[in-house]
C-alpha cells in the first residue's frame, strides 16, 4: 500500500539531493463504545494516517512528520526534515540498512476480529457495566465500561531500498467502578487485551474492578 | 478549509438516520519543537496535523469519528458511519450556515516564521548558560522550546459556522542540581497564547537561574518532616492541586455521571468563605485562553465558587444538555482526533484580603511549599497526593530553613474547607492538563493559601 507516496518521496530526494534518509508511515483505525447507564454514552471510530521523515546529513538527524500525502505536503515534510537538521549540532551515528532477512510475516494480526458485528461489542460492554453494578450494592457507578478494538498497517522504507510492512489489530474491554460506604468514595479498574474477542471475559473484567474498589474502603 | 457547501452536505448527511445534532471540526496545525540537552540541539522537529472530526447526538449519546481524508467523498462516507451508529426519531434539515468571526484579544506581532532559526537556537542556549553558570552543582539542563500554529474550522447543523487561529509559544526547563548521590531538579515551563514576541520579552537568563537555584537550595536542604500541621501553599504553579483534585470534579464530564463528589452541592457551602474559584478562558493571551471553544462558542469567564458557594459548572454542549446548563465556552480537545467534553481553561482562586507575612506569622510549626511539584489524584474521589517542589519549614512565626522530599496528602473536597487565609498575591503558571479529549493547554494559578491543617509525608519526625 502507498507505493505512489513512497515513490513520491524518493524522487523528490533525489531533487534534493537527499542522500540518506527514511520514511515510516502508520495507518490507524479504531473503534470504541462506552456503554453508562445501560446505553451508549459514547461511540467513536478513526481511520487516520501519520508519515514520518528522518534525513541524515553529515550524521546529523532531522525530522518531520505529515498527515497530508499529496505531492507538495511531502516536499514541504522533506525540505523540513532537512532544514532541522541544520538546526541540531548532536552527531549520531544512525545506519540505514536494507533488511533483506528481516521475518515477513508476523503472527500479530486475527482477521476474525475485523468481521466482529458493532452489537457484538456493544452488548459485550453493556454487560460489564450490568455485572460489575450487581455484584455489590456499594457499587454506585460504573463511569467507564469500554469495549474497543484497533487495527494499524506500519510501513517503513529508507534509502537503501527497504520496503516493509506489516499489519497488527489486537481488543480490550476495560471497566472503571466507584464504591461508596458512607461518606468514602474509592474506585476501582481492569482491563484485558487481546486478539481474540472471546477472551474478552465481562464477567471477569467487571469483578475485578468492583473488588479492586471495595478492597479501597476503609483503608487507612 | 473546506467549502460551506460541503460543510453543509456532510452536516446534513450526518443527520440523515434521525440525529439531533451534527458538527464538524477541521483542524490545520503546525508544530515545531526543538530539544536543548548537554548544552547540544539535540532534536528538531516540525509537524503537520490535518483532519477532520464529525460528532453526531442522538440524544444524550455521542458518536464521534475523525479521518486524514478531507475530500467531499470521504467525509460524507464518515458521516453516513457515524449516523448508522444509532437510529433517532428527528427528521432534522440543518440550519444554513452563517459565518461568525469573533474579534479575537490575543494579538499575535511576531509570527514564528519571521524568525530565523538561529534566533531560537541562540535563545535555548541563553537559558541553558544562564543555569549552569549559576553553579557547579548543576550537572545537566533540559530545555524544550515548542511553537503551534492551530487552524480550526468549526461548523454545526445549528447554523454555527466559525474559525479560529491559536498561537501557542512554550519553553520548559528543567535544571538538575547533583551532589554525591543526590540529584535535584528545578523546573519551570512559562508560556503563552502569543508568537516569537513571548520568547523575545521573556527574560532567559532569569529563567535559567530560577530553575537552577531551586534545584541547588533543595539539594543542600534538609529533609522536611511528616506529620499533620498547617502548610502554606505558594501562588502560581500551587494552584495544580485545586485543578486536579476539585477543578476535574466540577466538569460536567464527571458532574453529569455522578461520578463528581460535587455533584449534588450546587448552591451549597463546599469551601471556606474564604475561597473564589473562576475558570477564565477569555484572559488576553494567556496559555490557556482561547477566542472560541472547540465547539465554536466564544470563550467566558465562568465563577465556579463564591464565597465558599459553589455557583457553576464547568461546561461543554453535550455535558449541558445532561445536567441542564447552558455551555460556558468548556468545549475542548486536544486535536480533531479527540471529541470535546468540558475542559479547564485558566482556573484559579481568587485573590483575598491576607498577606504572607500574616499567614507565615501565624504558624507554630507547619510548612511553606513555595512552589509544588507533580502528583497524582484518583479520579471519582478526589484523593491526591503532590510533591513539594520547594519548601521550607515555619517554626515559631518565621521561615526557618529549606526542606525537600515533602509530600502533601488530602482529599479535594477536604481542603476545600481547610483553606483559612488567602493573599492577594495572584499569579497563574502554565501546565498540560490531560482527560477525556486528550491534552490541552491550561493555565493553573492562586494567591498563596494557608491550609490550616493536612498530611504531610517526609523523612523526619515532627
Amino acid at each position: 500500500m502507498f507505493e505512489k507516496e513512497f515513490q513520491d518521496i524518493h524522487d523528490l530526494a533525489k531533487k534534493h539531493e537527499i542522500q540518506h534518509y527514511d520514511v515510516y508511515l502508520s495507518k490507524s483505525k479504531s473503534f470504541s463504545v462506552k456503554i453508562f447507564n445501560h446505553d451508549i454514552d459514547t461511540f467513536k471510530y478513526s481511520d487516520s494516517i501519520d508519515l514520518g521523515i528522518r534525513v541524515i546529513i553529515d550524521d546529523i538527524t532531522g525530522y518531520s512528520y505529515t498527515e497530508k500525502l499529496d505531492k507538495e505536503s511531502l516536499n514541504k515534510a522533506l525540505l523540513s526534515a532537512k532544514n532541522n537538521s541544520k538546526a541540531v549540532d548532536f552527531k549520531e551515528k544512525a545506519i540505514l540498512e536494507n533488511y533483506p532477512s528481516i521475518k515477513e510475516e508476523l503472527d500479530i494480526y486475527n482477521k476474525d476480529l475485523e468481521n466482529i458485528p458493532v452489537e457484538n461489542k456493544i452488548e459485550k460492554a453493556k454487560e460489564l457495566e450490568k455485572i460489575a453494578l450487581a455484584s455489590d450494592k456499594r457499587i454506585i457507578n460504573v463511569p467507564h465500561a469500554l469495549i474497543g478494538d484497533n487495527e494499524s498497517l506500519f510501513k517503513i522504507a529508507n534509502s537503501t531500498g527497504l520496503n516493509k510492512e506489516y499489519t497488527t489489530n489486537a481488543c480490550y474491554g476495560l471497566s472503571f467502578c466507584l464504591a461508596k460506604e458512607g461518606d468514602e468514595t474509592k474506585s476501582g479498574a481492569f482491563e484485558i487485551m487481546s486478539r481474540d474477542f472471546n477472551d474478552i471475559d465481562p464477567k471477569k473484567i467487571s469483578k475485578e474492578a468492583a473488588q479492586k474498589a471495595l478492597e479501597l474502603l476503609g483503608a487507612r | 478549509m473546506i467549502k460551506k457547501s460541503i460543510v453543509e452536505r456532510v452536516l446534513q448527511k450526518a443527520l440523515s438516520n434521525g440525529a439531533d445534532f451534527s458538527e464538524i471540526f477541521l483542524e490545520d496545525s503546525t508544530t515545531s519543537t526543538m530539544q536543548l540537552l548537554d548544552s547540544k540541539i539535540v532534536n528538531s522537529i516540525t509537524g503537520n496535523d490535518y483532519g477532520v472530526g464529525i460528532r453526531v447526538f442522538y440524544g444524550h449519546k455521542a458518536i464521534y469519528a475523525y479521518t486524514n481524508d478531507v475530500s467531499e467523498k470521504s467525509l460524507l462516507k464518515v458521516a453516513e458511519a457515524v449516523s448508522k451508529a444509532e437510529i433517532g426519531e428527528k427528521s432534522l434539515k440543518i440550519v444554513p450556515l452563517t459565518q461568525t468571526l469573533y474579534d479575537s484579544p490575543h494579538k499575535i506581532l511576531t509570527p514564528f516564521n519571521s524568525v530565523p532559526n538561529q534566533d531560537k537556537i541562540a535563545f535555548v542556549h541563553l537559558i541553558d548558560a544562564a543555569s549552569r553558570n549559576f553553579s557547579d552543582y548543576i550537572s545537566q539542563v533540559s530545555i524544550n522550546y515548542m511553537e503551534k500554529v492551530q487552524n480550526v474550522m468549526i461548523a454545526n447543523s445549528e447554523g454555527l459556522f466559525t474559525q479560529d487561529q491559536r498561537t501557542y509559544a512554550r519553553v520548559y526547563v528543567s535544571s538538575i542540581a547533583h551532589k554525591d548521590n543526590q540529584m535535584q531538579t528545578g523546573s519551570e515551563g512559562p508560556g503563552a497564547l502569543m508568537g516569537y514576541e513571548f520568547f523575545k520579552n521573556l527574560a532567559a537568563e532569569e529563567l535559567g537561574k530560577t530553575t537552577a537555584e531551586r534545584a541547588v537550595k533543595m539539594l543542600l536542604a534538609d529533609y522536611a518532616p511528616s506529620g499533620k500541621f498547617p502548610v502554606i501553599i505558594g501562588n502560581a504553579f500551587g494552584g495544580v492541586i485545586f485543578h486536579e483534585a476539585c477543578g476535574h470534579s466540577l466538569e460536567t464530564t464527571s458532574v453529569a455521571k455522578g461520578a463528581s463528589v460535587f455533584a449534588d452541592k450546587l448552591n451549597t457551602q463546599i469551601a471556606n468563605p474564604c475561597v473564589t474559584a473562576i475558570d477564565d478562558g477569555t484572559m488576553p493571551n494567556r496559555w490557556g485562553s482561547t477566542t472560541v471553544d472547540d465547539e465554536g462558542n466564544p470563550n467566558q469567564k465562568t465563577v465556579l465558587i463564591d464565597k465558599g458557594v459553589l455557583k457553576s459548572f464547568m461546561v461543554d454542549k453535550l455535558g449541558g444538555m445532561k445536567i441542564g446548563f447552558p455551555p460556558t465556552g468548556s468545549g475542548r480537545r486536544q486535536s480533531y482526533k479527540f471529541a470535546p467534553t468540558s475542559r479547564m481553561r485558566n482556573t484559579y482562586i481568587d485573590i483575598g484580603p491576607d498577606t504572607i507575612d500574616d499567614m507565615i506569622s501565624s504558624v507554630g510549626f507547619g510548612l511553606y511549599a513555595k512552589k509544588m511539584g507533580g502528583g497524582s489524584v484518583q479520579p471519582g474521589t478526589g484523593d491526591f497526593n503532590f510533591s513539594v517542589g520547594e519548601g521550607y519549614l515555619i517554626e515559631g512565626g518565621r521561615v526557618t530553613k529549606p526542606v525537600r522530599g515533602a509530600t502533601l496528602i488530602g482529599n479535594g473536597k477536604d481542603i476545600l474547607k481547610r483553606i483559612s487565609m488567602v493573599s492577594d498575591d495572584l499569579k497563574l503558571a502554565e501546565g498540560m492538563c490531560g482527560s477525556q479529549s486528550g491534552i490541552v493547554p491550561t493555565c493553573v494559578g492562586q494567591p498563596t493559601i494557608k491550609i490550616e491543617e493536612i498530611v504531610v509525608g517526609g523523612r523526619k519526625e515532627k
